[in-house]
């Protein structure tokens, strides 16, 4: 079903406090003997303010929630509310639209534009919503000044260290103000160091009372980041918990051990 | 016959044999072109093209001269020979000012070397007057083929031409005609068209092929950026303008580089001698067509690739 009351080109605005509601989502790839259900009826809110931690088992389902809740796959049955937008209803068009306004993403990979300086991939979700480029440079290098990069505005990504492209990436996912920040695995890349240092930024970042942020990440070394701690399994949540006051493991062992114990599933705000 | 307004001049009806000769006409210089053997004094027999010049005129003869004058024509047994006829008929040291051959068991002496432009026939050119050249050639009941008309300003010289074919019943043609219908001659009568016809198309098919894959690889090697784009809020149709703005750019300065080389490329061909170079409009409009083209298929088989990217590969 798609919503008719309002035109294609219009901004859909946020209204909800909740940043994210997810009810009996269902999704499905392929078909007939070869269909493999990878979300099963998934139930997950996510507030304004908070930073959330989505883990899991690799194969779990973990980055199709997070392209679900992106808009960027189409969800089989449930609803799907972000920022009081009922997304699931939306037209492909208008949801790419409202990813545009109200969403940033950082990815594992960083996807910086290899041809463009630090400044300029920065300045793209900008030039992408309209701003002329002068302002959108000039945000561009504010942006990268928050995330101590001020003085790498004019290099390429390909002369900056790992950990000084993911601060790219994220400059590039804040510099729109999203309300909703989505980040796959921002600390895969990175060593220890950079990976505290990414996930302090988003940390700060999730504070913001009316921002949320959802991280997917397998590093146990920075679950203490998070607010809480969801656990995908097998396209089902099995337990969120409240995330932990200080660094889990040392040592980066994977898992949910040493976590406070679960409030089950169904415990939500 | 009564005098046309369209001719001036005083007739000269000599040089047009059995014809009628239109009143008035401004100049009717003539061109003698044949091709016929030399035989060189140590036995050598080479195919050449004999050149008849108008006597009083010398009109059609060579640009320039590497050596000698073209007045010396008008000596007898004088022809003045190209450079392509001293490079082909043994070099410096067999053809040179003062050599002398004979053309159908007739004498001549070289008297000049031109510089000229090589043709595609590449046959050596070797000048003479008109009167001699019938002399040197076999001999033909009628020696004039063609007119080539200019008129006054103001006169329509497709009429010159039209009045020029009734009266004398000869070919006359305007500069223009004239070279097209060379043009069209050399196409239909050498391998020339379907040499370079082939080669054109070739080159275009290659050259479709090619930027066509290229850009296609480019898409395909950068398609998780694309997918980042999307997954941030670029609409497909921002994208493909995106593509086509590239391959169109890519395009058009390809365009400006080739069109400057080969524009380099002939003329410094043609100062050098070798063959002719002209560059019309028609033919850099077409140029700029088929390079569209090729941009268009780059820029559609890529967009039809982006159109299908799902952005949820850049989480993968």
């Amino acid at each position: 079903m798609e919503i008719e009351t309002q035109n294609e080109s219009e901004s859909i605005a946020p209204t909800q406090a909740a940043a994210v509601k997810v009810r009996g989502v269902i999704k499905s790839f392929g078909t007939g003997d070869a269909k493999v259900t990878v979300l099963r009826g998934i139930n997950l809110d996510v507030r304004l303010g908070e930073l959330l931690l989505l883990v899991g088992e690799s194969g779990g389902g973990k980055t199709t929630l997070l392209s679900v809740i992106a808009g960027i796959l189409e969800i089989d049955e449930g609803e799907l509310d972000i920022l009081g937008v009922p997304l699931h209803a939306l037209s492909g068009a208008r949801k790419t639209r409202f990813r545009g306004e109200t969403m940033g993403f950082v990815f594992q990979q960083f996807n910086l534009l290899p041809a463009l300086t630090a400044a300029e991939n920065v300045a793209v979700p900008l030039l992408i919503a309209g701003t002329s480029r002068s302002d959108a440079l000039q945000r561009a290098r504010t942006m990268l000044t928050r995330v101590g990069l001020g003085d790498r505005a004019e290099f390429l990504p390909a002369n900056l260290s790992v950990g000084q492209q993911q601060r790219v990436a994220i400059a590039r996912a804040l510099v729109a103000e999203p309300r909703l920040l989505i980040c796959d695995e921002p600390t895969a890349a990175l060593d220890g160091e950079n990976g505290q240092k990414v996930m302090a930024i988003l940390r700060d970042v999730g504070r913001a009372p009316d921002r949320a942020v959802i991280v997917v990440t397998h590093d146990s070394r920075v679950f203490h980041y998070g607010d809480r701690v969801a656990e995908l399994t097998d396209g089902r949540i099995v337990g969120i918990h409240d995330a932990p006051t200080a660094p889990l493991h040392p040592l980066g062992v994977i898992g949910t051990a040493g976590l406070p114990e679960a409030r089950g599933p169904e415990a939500q705000p | 016959m009564s005098h046309s307004p369209l001719f001036e001049g005083a007739g000269r009806a000599d040089y047009l044999g059995n014809h009628r000769c239109p009143q008035k006409v401004v100049l009717e210089p003539r061109l003698y072109e044949a091709q016929v053997r030399a035989r060189l004094t140590n036995g050598e027999y080479h195919r050449i093209s004999l050149v008849g010049l108008d006597s009083a005129t010398l009109i059609g003869r060579p640009a320039f001269m590497h050596e000698g004058r073209i007045e010396n024509l008008r000596t007898p047994d004088a022809v003045v020979v190209d450079q392509w006829a001293v490079e082909r008929m043994g070099g410096p040291d067999v053809i040179k000012v003062g050599t002398v051959f004979e053309i159908n068991d007739k004498k001549a002496r070289v008297v000049g070397i031109a510089n000229i432009q090589k043709d595609f026939q590449n046959i050596p050119a070797v000048y003479s007057t008109f009167e001699r050249a019938i002399i040197y050639a076999p001999p033909e009941r009628r020696v004039l083929s063609y007119v080539l008309a200019k008129a006054k300003d103001g006169v329509p010289v497709e009429e010159v031409t039209r009045r020029i074919r009734e009266q004398t019943g000869l070919g006359a043609f305007t500069q223009e005609e004239f070279g097209w219908k060379t043009i069209q001659w050399v196409l239909k009568n050498t391998g020339i068209g379907i040499n370079f016809g082939t080669t054109i198309v070739l080159g275009f098919i290659v050259g479709m092929a090619i930027a066509g894959q290229t850009f296609y690889l480019f898409t395909v090697e950068n398609l998780k950026q694309f997918g980042a784009l999307k997954a941030m809020g670029t609409s497909t149709f921002t994208l493909a303008r995106m593509i086509i703005l590239q391959a169109f750019t890519v395009g058009v300065i390809g365009y400006g580089m080739g069109i400057g080389l080969a524009t380099l490329f002939g003329v410094v061909t043609a100062s050098e001698g070798q063959l002719p170079f002209v560059e019309t409009w028609p033919l850099l409009t077409l140029v700029f067509g088929s390079l569209l083209a090729i941009c268009t298929f780059s820029a559609t088989i890529s967009i039809i690739k982006l159109a299908k990217v799902e952005p949820a590969i850049v989480f993968r």
